[in-house]
């Protein structure tokens, strides 16, 4: 396909900043409402206890630990693409890197609010840092993902500098009222020759770090899991199978988001279908990675069926969970490789589908791992009212997840209506490049 | 005299009698004997009194008076423990017949509700062709305990003599420790606790008793180390009717009910005790002696079950 | 006939009795308050009486605190007065012998100990009593057979002289902090014609103090001839105290926070330092482009 060259003027008005149509305001709206809702029930939690979750003493964990999984999962999204390709030279998907950082940094933060949420006693937060026990698995999930989050702001930040120039000198109802803030995160960037120099390495040097970085909170994440006893948690398999499906993750929220902004937007010229053609093809390779890594971790343990996880294995492939299970399995995995490993099914819009798909699928397959293995305790549930055998989240639980969802989208849509959403410097600069 | 209603209960008496006239700690002695000093702190004002032979002795006053009650320990100190102690607890299943009178007790002593008991039993049985059995299970006060293991902040902790302590006001609620524990021994205080207390007593929180549960934070059998220092034994042991718990130090090798004393090792040779879930690492100091030689049946502890509660095959 | 006439007689002033202390009582009738009393002799030499106020409530006995209870010797009088006591919180509380009763006291042999309440406004007044003989308990270690062994003396008192008890039952045990351990098969042993009993010492390598010494302890329990009877002997019959539980100090992945292992710290702290010394090196750069552009 023939790339037309644009001029970097042309860039420069279709990447800036627009205010919000109507279905940006309506987007917003209902985002909002989703929050609020999420906040009254939380409210609701602090001042009556956990008990108004239907958590109880055999599913002590439940939604909110299965979704604090789900975001650290996708938040590794930003250093696979931004990180992995840069240093591996690859140029096409400059246009998603930013994407990928705000998704990342976006996710981690909703990633340790809900963890707060999820705590009996949210104001002795501050406990972690005056008492944290270096020993707990705990102490390292803080550790890691603080220094995670620390880390993507400043792989957003310091590729924004020169947009910032740019916007700066921008007109225009999109970013007008933002001038301020400009100024404030970057009047002091001048193009010069030796900040160029600096940026460069400091960028070099964050996507060098941040990857074993990103590879460790997933893995400590995982280990939460994995440092206990319990069947479908004891398994030596865990830090690469949730690291390969936060990849999986990751990435199908990169599509759904690229075909979003794309079309919102009208980047049809940045994000080009070529851009879903790799992606697509990305997408493939990492959902059978994953599915290799399912495969080990819930055929290996069936072969031998032992005791403790016999419950647990047959709950997963024919029991209680059975739908829910080959569920994740299909639309996480199954079907959207059938759909992107053929040319056509990878243009946008099925892409678009797919990517949703891996993302839906994804969310439930974290459900999965936290929920039944806690109703297979090695000792009967005995004793105990007849609520505590099952676990179907309270409206509540649903309301403050749901709500960290739409939070977590909310900082996209606002940061995708402060800042370029896709570097305009960088993409003027790979203009030039090719042109010559 | 008066008649008790059991021997063992006349045991348990005299013993407490002359336990209750030294300050509560580790060696109960005859306040009448000159080792006595050393527990007793005297007052050094003497009193008249008479000898069996009719002679007049002088004894410090201190010894008359009954100690009252003592004040619930530090919580430092109750994070370091009794020193010299390494608490252990036998419970032989032979005799067990699911009357939950330790699990009634334990509630209404730690004002727990009866949905979040600390100690629960269980009907027990692994295979198809092998013997039911009930099982009283509480916390196991692992040497190795993976719940301590994985508390972010030291809210729960292994002391000198052996007991795990939750402490209540350190506790954030992350129940990384009920995910952690194999034994499913730990409870969540998921709402407030509906515990009045008397607003003329103020008590200071000492982990060691823990009443009342605090909203949001986690609770398990403590061993109950505030009846150990006032030489009374924990309330699951002195409940039971039939005498399923025994509990003791390791050290002294000597375990009790109150009726009956037995000198621990032997007695787990003897009756071939064993512990929970060895495999795992995690150490108990909880041992069960089998059910052989079973004082009841199985069924007999039927009647106590509520209704629809179902027995299913399980694994240990 | 006279006898048929006294029944009924009898019966009728018991009705009359009745019907006069229910108009007397309130409504409810009062919980029957009910007074143990003890007869000890701790350590051969200081007897003492224990008090034990309770209630039964619904088969259960539960303690009955603040109860005000006069102990007398043999009766109830003035001069025969141990002491007033009121019981504890847990409705117990011990009388010993002042001077005053000596001259009664030394020529007892045969006695009983009478304990009275006042009526109060929950309670009505109640009496009890507990009788025994005089007597003391001695313990001695022998060698039979090359075999450590214990022997227990119990005598009682006859007139001025101290005879053997018979037929007495004895717990030997060695003294632990909770429950004392027999220190043989048997839970008891009775004393013979000679007033003795004698038991072998089966618990070879049982834990004592650091030097290995044991208490032994000799007692009756509520012997309805002698009460409460008990002596103890320290003797060097036990191993050394090895303390089984955990050392404390050892730095483990259980232990407090400051203990945490070496590896742990050192693997941690590296990565921590490793990885924010680049931050830190980075805002830097950023600071220095700032200066760099501001200029």
């Amino acid at each position: 396909m023939e790339k037309l060259t644009l001029s970097p003027e042309k860039i420069t008005a279709d990447l800036v900043p627009q205010a919000f149509g109507k279905r940006g305001m309506i987007w917003t709206g209902c985002l909002l409402v989703l929050c609020a809702i999420g906040l009254v029930a939380y409210i609701r939690q602090v001042t009556k206890g956990l008990v108004v979750t239907n958590m109880r003493d055999y599913v002590s964990w439940g939604i909110y630990i299965s979704n604090f999984v789900f975001f650290v999962a996708i938040s590794l999204v930003g250093s696979l693409i931004t990180a992995v390709f840069r240093l591996a030279d690859v140029h096409w998907s400059t246009p998603l890197t930013r994407i990928a950082e705000i998704i990342a940094v976006s996710a981690i933060v909703f990633a340790s609010l809900i963890i707060i949420v999820d705590m009996g006693r949210p104001e002795r937060f501050y406990f972690l840092l005056l008492f944290g026990r270096i020993q707990s698995p705990i102490m390292w999930d803080v550790i890691v993902i603080s220094t995670y989050f620390v880390i993507s702001l400043l792989l957003l930040y310091l590729p924004l500098l020169p947009d910032i120039k740019i916007l700066l000198e921008q007109k225009g109802i999109g970013v007008d009222r933002f001038q301020k803030l400009y100024r404030f995160l970057g009047s002091f960037w001048k193009g010069l020759d030796i900040q160029e120099k600096m940026n460069n390495k400091a960028v070099t040097l964050l996507c060098v770090t941040i990857i074993p970085v990103a590879f460790s909170i997933h893995t400590v994440t995982s280990w939460l899991f994995a440092t206990t006893y319990r069947p479908g948690w004891d398994s030596t398999n865990f830090g690469a199978y949730f690291i390969s499906g936060a990849f999986l993750v990751g990435a199908g929220g990169v599509v759904v988001a690229m075909y979003v902004f794309r079309h919102v937007y009208k980047l049809e010229k940045y994000i080009t279908e070529m851009h879903f053609d790799r992606m697509g093809k990305i997408v493939v390779m990492l959902a059978l990675l994953y599915l290799y890594f399912n495969v080990n971790e819930y055929l290996v343990p069936a072969f031998k069926m032992k005791t403790s996880e016999e419950a647990h294995l047959m709950q997963l492939f024919t029991g209680e969970y059975a739908a829910m299970f080959w569920f994740a399995i299909f639309t996480g995995m199954l079907i959207p490789i059938a759909i992107m490993i053929f040319k056509k099914g990878r243009k946008p819009l099925p892409m678009f589908v797919a990517g949703i798909m891996v993302v839906v699928g994804a969310w439930f397959k974290r459900y999965l791992i936290v929920t039944p293995t806690l109703l297979h305790p090695f000792l009967p549930m005995h004793n105990v009212p007849a609520s505590y055998h099952h676990y179907f989240p309270s409206w509540e639980e649903w309301a403050i997840a749901i709500g960290s969802l739409a939070g977590a989208m909310l900082v996209i849509t606002f940061f995708a209506r402060i800042l370029p959403i896709i570097p305009i410097h960088e993409t003027i600069i790979e203009q030039h490049e090719t042109a010559e | 005299m008066e008649n008790i209603d059991s021997t063992s209960r006349r045991t348990f008496i005299a013993g407490s009698i002359l336990a209750g006239l030294a300050v509560g700690c580790s060696n109960k002695k005859d306040p009448f004997t000159q080792s006595a000093e050393e527990t007793v702190a005297s007052s050094g004002e003497k009193v008249k009194l008479l000898s069996v032979d009719g002679e007049i002795v002088e004894v410090d006053i201190a010894y008359l008076k009954p100690i009252p009650h003592l004040p619930p320990v530090s919580i430092d100190e109750s994070r370091i423990g009794i020193e010299g102690k390494k608490f252990v607890m036998v419970v032989d299943l032979a005799r067990c017949k699911n009357l939950r009178k330790c699990q009634a007790s334990c509630d209404h002593m730690h004002h727990i509700h009866s949905e979040q008991n600390w100690l629960k039993v269980y009907p027990m049985k692994e295979a198809e062709h092998t013997a039911p059995y009930w099982q009283p299970t509480q916390c196991m006060h692992c040497d190795e305990p993976p719940c301590v293991k994985v508390c972010p902040v030291d809210a729960t902790f292994k002391r000198k003599d052996g007991i795990v302590l939750i402490d209540n006001q350190r506790c954030i609620g992350c129940r990384f420790c009920m995910a952690a524990c194999p034994y499913s021994s730990r409870v969540f205080n998921w709402q407030e606790s509906d515990y009045v207390e008397d607003p003329n007593i103020h008590v200071a929180y000492s982990p060691e008793t823990s009443v009342p549960q605090k909203r949001g934070t986690v609770g398990k059998c403590d061993f109950c180390p505030d009846m150990y220092r006032e030489g009374k034994l924990p309330h699951c042991v002195q409940a039971c009717p039939n005498g399923v718990f025994l509990f003791g130090d390791m050290n002294e090798d000597s375990v009790t009910n109150g009726a009956e004393t037995f000198r621990f090792s032997e007695l787990i040779k003897d009756k071939a005790g064993y512990r929970l879930m060895e495999d795992l690492g995690t150490k108990p100091s909880v041992y069960y002696l089998p059910p052989v030689s079973r004082n009841f049946k199985f069924e007999d502890g039927m009647e106590n079950e509520a209704p629809g509660e179902t027995i299913s095959s399980h694994t240990k | 006939m006279k006898q048929p006439n006294n029944y009924k007689l009898f019966f009728a002033f018991i009705i009359v009795l009745c019907s006069f202390s229910a108009i007397a009582q309130d409504e409810k009738p009062k919980p029957k308050l009910l007074l143990e009393l003890g007869y000890h002799l701790s350590n051969n030499k200081i007897p003492f009486v224990s008090v034990y106020t309770k209630s039964k409530n619904e088969r259960k006995f539960i303690p009955v605190p603040n109860i005000a209870v006069k102990i007398y010797l043999t009766q109830e009088a003035d001069a025969n007065l141990l002491g007033t006591v009121k019981t504890n919180n847990e409705g117990r509380a011990i009388v010993s012998f002042p001077p005053s009763v000596q001259a009664l006291w030394d020529t007892a042999t045969q006695f009983t100990i009478v304990g009275t309440t006042d009526a109060s406004k929950d309670y009505r007044s109640i009496s009890s009593e507990t009788s025994a003989t005089k007597a003391k308990i001695n313990i001695d270690t022998v060698l039979v057979d090359g075999a450590r062994n214990i022997l227990v003396t119990v005598t009682k008192k006859q007139g001025k002289d101290w005879v053997p008890a018979k037929d007495i039952e004895t717990k030997i045990t060695v003294k632990r902090s909770i429950g004392n351990l027999s220190v043989s098969d048997a839970e008891t042993y009775t004393t013979d014609s000679a007033g003795q009993a004698t038991v072998e010492f089966k618990r070879i390598g049982i834990p004592g103090d650091e030097k290995g010494n044991i208490t032994l302890v000799a007692r009756t329990e509520d012997n309805e001839f002698v009460g409460n009877l008990s002596i103890e002997k320290t003797v060097p019959w036990g191993s050394n105290f090895v303390n089984q539980g955990i050392d404390f100090n050892r730095r483990t992945l259980f232990a407090t926070r400051d203990k945490a292992p070496w590896w742990l710290l050192f693997l941690a702290g590296s990565i921590f330092i490793g990885v924010w010394s680049v931050i830190i090196y980075l805002v830097r750069q950023i600071i220095k482009m700032r200066k760099l552009g501001n200029t």
